[in-house]
């Protein structure tokens, strides 16, 4: 029965996929905003940096819960 | 079972659960130190300062620092709140400095979840604070869940119950902002010593009891890059998330204060219950 924990972990790490998909989604409309306006590329890459940031805490809430399905 | 109980991550987990607070006490207490010869390092040269030569050094790094933070809190709340630089100033260089400092060897304040939350309820009573300000009574008003009638003088406004979804969304913050500070440097932790486990795995040395052997140095050698991204840079870019959603928390109050601010001069009067501007 404690066997089903490594089951859990695994479903628990789906919830990357959100993370993988929105962080393409980042990535791409930054390069649309150079292509349109190749000035703003230092205003642009702070917010960029911030929604990548902001993006990947998913993927990591997931990783930690299943951590701690695992160990704790 | 019996192999997980052997693994590096059961003894870092019963090793956090047996010494809780001592270890990020003493990272804390250092942080502070340094924060505080550093301000008292600023507050003596800057009055030697000769103003007819430009500034170097630290005093030079500090300004640069206070300017970064004054363009943060202008661009994000305007220029009337440029008095809290101070705050987000010392909110920043704490989040960071408790973020880099296991790079020199000690545990990572942020990497306990009662630091996170400490600062998170800070935030959100500074959010309720700046709600309660600019918005005064309209902001309890948002609690409630009303539906509007036409009277004779216009739509009248009756509220009839508590909205719950507004409850929540003062305490979701907390949660999201804490929550993410927390869970990276934590994840990041454990990818680093999932990475140093792996002398554990093909030569059976444990590298939390056994540190100095050369395997676990040569892997602290591999382990550079994994440092430069999940300490330094996770960790500066997430001081500066907290910092920006903290100060973009509190504008979203001040922003709705000053466009019902706005309602009431264009009608010239308002009565509580007779509008419908107030809140949705």
């Amino acid at each position: 029965m404690q066997n089903f924990k490594y089951i859990g972990a695994g479903i628990a790490v789906i919830g990357m996929i959100g993370t993988g998909i929105g962080q393409g989604v980042t990535g791409a409309k930054m390069v649309e905003a150079i292509a349109r306006n190749p000035d703003a590329v230092n205003k642009l890459r702070l917010y960029f940096v911030l929604g990548m940031g902001i993006t990947e805490t998913t993927a990591l809430y997931s990783f930690v819960i299943s951590l701690i399905i695992l160990f704790a | 079972m019996t192999s997980m109980k052997n693994s590096v991550f059961q003894i870092w987990f019963d090793e956090l659960k047996k010494n809780n607070y001592y270890s990020v006490i003493t990272s804390i207490i250092i942080i502070f130190l340094f924060l505080f010869v550093i301000s008292l390092l600023y507050f003596w040269r800057i009055r030697k300062l000769d103003p007819k030569k430009p500034p170097c050094g630290l005093v030079l790094l500090v300004f640069l620092y206070i300017g970064f933070i004054k363009n943060l809190v202008t661009e994000i709340m305007g220029e009337k709140f440029t008095k809290l630089t101070p705050y987000i100033a010392t909110l920043f260089a704490y989040i960071a400095l408790s973020n880099l400092i296991s790079l020199i060897g000690f545990e990572n304040p942020t990497a306990f979840l009662s630091t996170t939350v400490s600062l998170g309820i800070i935030t959100v009573f500074g959010s309720l604070f700046f709600a309660i300000k600019y918005q005064k009574v309209a902001f309890l008003l948002r609690f409630l869940w009303k539906f509007s009638v036409k009277g004779k003088k216009g739509k009248v406004i009756i509220p009839f119950l508590l909205n719950p979804f507004e409850i929540v969304s003062i305490i979701s913050p907390l949660m999201s902002i804490s929550l993410r500070l927390w869970a990276n440097i934590f994840g990041g932790n454990l990818i680093i010593l999932m990475f140093y486990a792996i002398p554990l795995v093909f030569f059976k040395i444990n590298p939390l009891t056994n540190p100095s052997s050369s395997p676990v140095l040569i892997f602290a050698v591999f382990a550079i890059p994994l440092h430069a991204y999940f300490d330094l840079f996770i960790g500066l870019i997430q001081a500066l998330i907290f910092s920006m959603l903290t100060l973009s928390y509190w504008s979203n109050e001040t922003i709705i204060g000053a466009e019902q601010e706005d309602v009431i001069s264009e009608k010239g009067e308002v009565s509580l219950f007779n509008s419908n501007e107030f809140g949705v």
